[in-house]
């Protein structure tokens, strides 16, 4: 697997790729969340982004935002890609990208009861890792374990 | 010791009741075929033919209603927590439990997990602790056979009243909200 080129990148998604980054081998490219969905969605057409790898979050306290990141991989022509977007701490939502990628769904949800972000159109967000009622979201810097 | 160790030199044998009761029930420990995570592994290297717990008349069974013994074998996680409790309580009394393990016993290395019960005893009475990580089949052995010897000895009464779980709000499922 090679990183997807900056120059790729930049002749599918023009102006709506904020920042693009070389970060440990794989080319990270940045874009707003409001364009989430539709950026994810034409690199997965024009660039044969087939494989969702990974999708998960972090959360950088201290900035005050967390990032949303995903994995890409094209298994047709062996390349790679991390996107990721800027999210609020408080109130984020981004659009659900598991109509493009099935393997999104248990991420999605997984990252929605880790971080308390809210995934719009997807189906059903119930907790998948975590029992029923469970309050606070455990992956979250400032998370305090009850006990 | 077993019950053919109450035998004196003659052929007639005067005993109480409760002892030989007890000495039968130390002599036929059925545990729960029940495993949480790696320390399983090391159960069930305790039952294969190497360390052998048939021996001790112990032997696996599938349904917690014919067991007298839960060794809880692993990591108990709070989504786990609730089926281990109603394991329990499907057991018929007498029943005993052993905490085998760093992570049944205190939590373990994850001890400041989000995820883990800080000890099995938060949701169910335990009667023999059993340290490690894993425990050894020996060291396995060695708390079966010294719960053996409280069961024959009456240190650990047959009917015993029923606590409620010192976590109740770990030991019992929520309800459903999102």
């Amino acid at each position: 697997m090679t990183p997807v080129s900056p120059e790729e990148i930049s002749t599918v998604l023009g102006p709506r790729a904020v920042e693009v980054t070389d970060a440990h081998g794989w080319t990270v490219c940045r874009v707003e969340p409001d364009q989430w969905y539709g950026c994810l969605a034409d690199l997965n057409r024009s660039l044969e982004m087939d494989y969702l790898a990974c999708l998960t979050a972090v959360d950088l306290l201290e900035e005050g935002r967390m990032d949303l990141v995903v994995h890409l991989m094209s298994l047709e022509r062996r390349r790679k890609l991390a996107v990721k977007c800027s999210l609020p701490r408080d109130g984020a939502s981004v659009r659900s990208v598991r109509d493009i990628w099935a393997a999104a769904d248990w991420l999605e949800r997984e990252t929605h009861e880790m971080f308390g972000i809210h995934f719009e159109g997807h189906p059903d967000l119930s907790n998948l890792l975590l029992p029923d009622g469970w309050e606070g979201h455990p992956l979250r810097k400032d998370y305090v374990e009850p006990d | 010791m077993g019950v053919m160790d109450l035998q004196s030199e003659g052929a007639i044998v005067t005993t109480k009741l409760d002892t030989l009761v007890n000495a039968a029930r130390s002599s036929s420990l059925w545990y729960m075929l029940f495993g949480l995570a790696c320390c399983a592994i090391e159960m069930m290297a305790t039952g294969a033919a190497r360390y052998d717990f048939d021996r001790f008349g112990m032997i696996f069974r599938a349904s917690p209603r014919q067991c007298d013994l839960m060794i809880v074998a692993g990591t108990v996680t709070k989504k786990m927590a609730p089926r281990v409790r109603r394991l329990w309580e499907q057991m018929a009394e007498p029943r005993y439990v052993l905490a085998m393990g760093s992570c049944a016993v205190s939590g373990g290395p994850f001890y400041d997990s989000y995820a883990v019960v800080k000890g099995v005893d938060q949701i169910v009475p335990v009667d023999m602790y059993v340290p490690g990580c894993p425990p050894r089949p020996e060291a396995l052995l060695q708390g079966v056979l010294e719960l053996q010897r409280r069961i024959r000895s009456g240190e650990i009464p047959p009917v015993r009243p029923v606590e409620p779980p010192p976590r109740p709000d770990l030991a019992y499922e929520k309800e459903r909200t999102s």
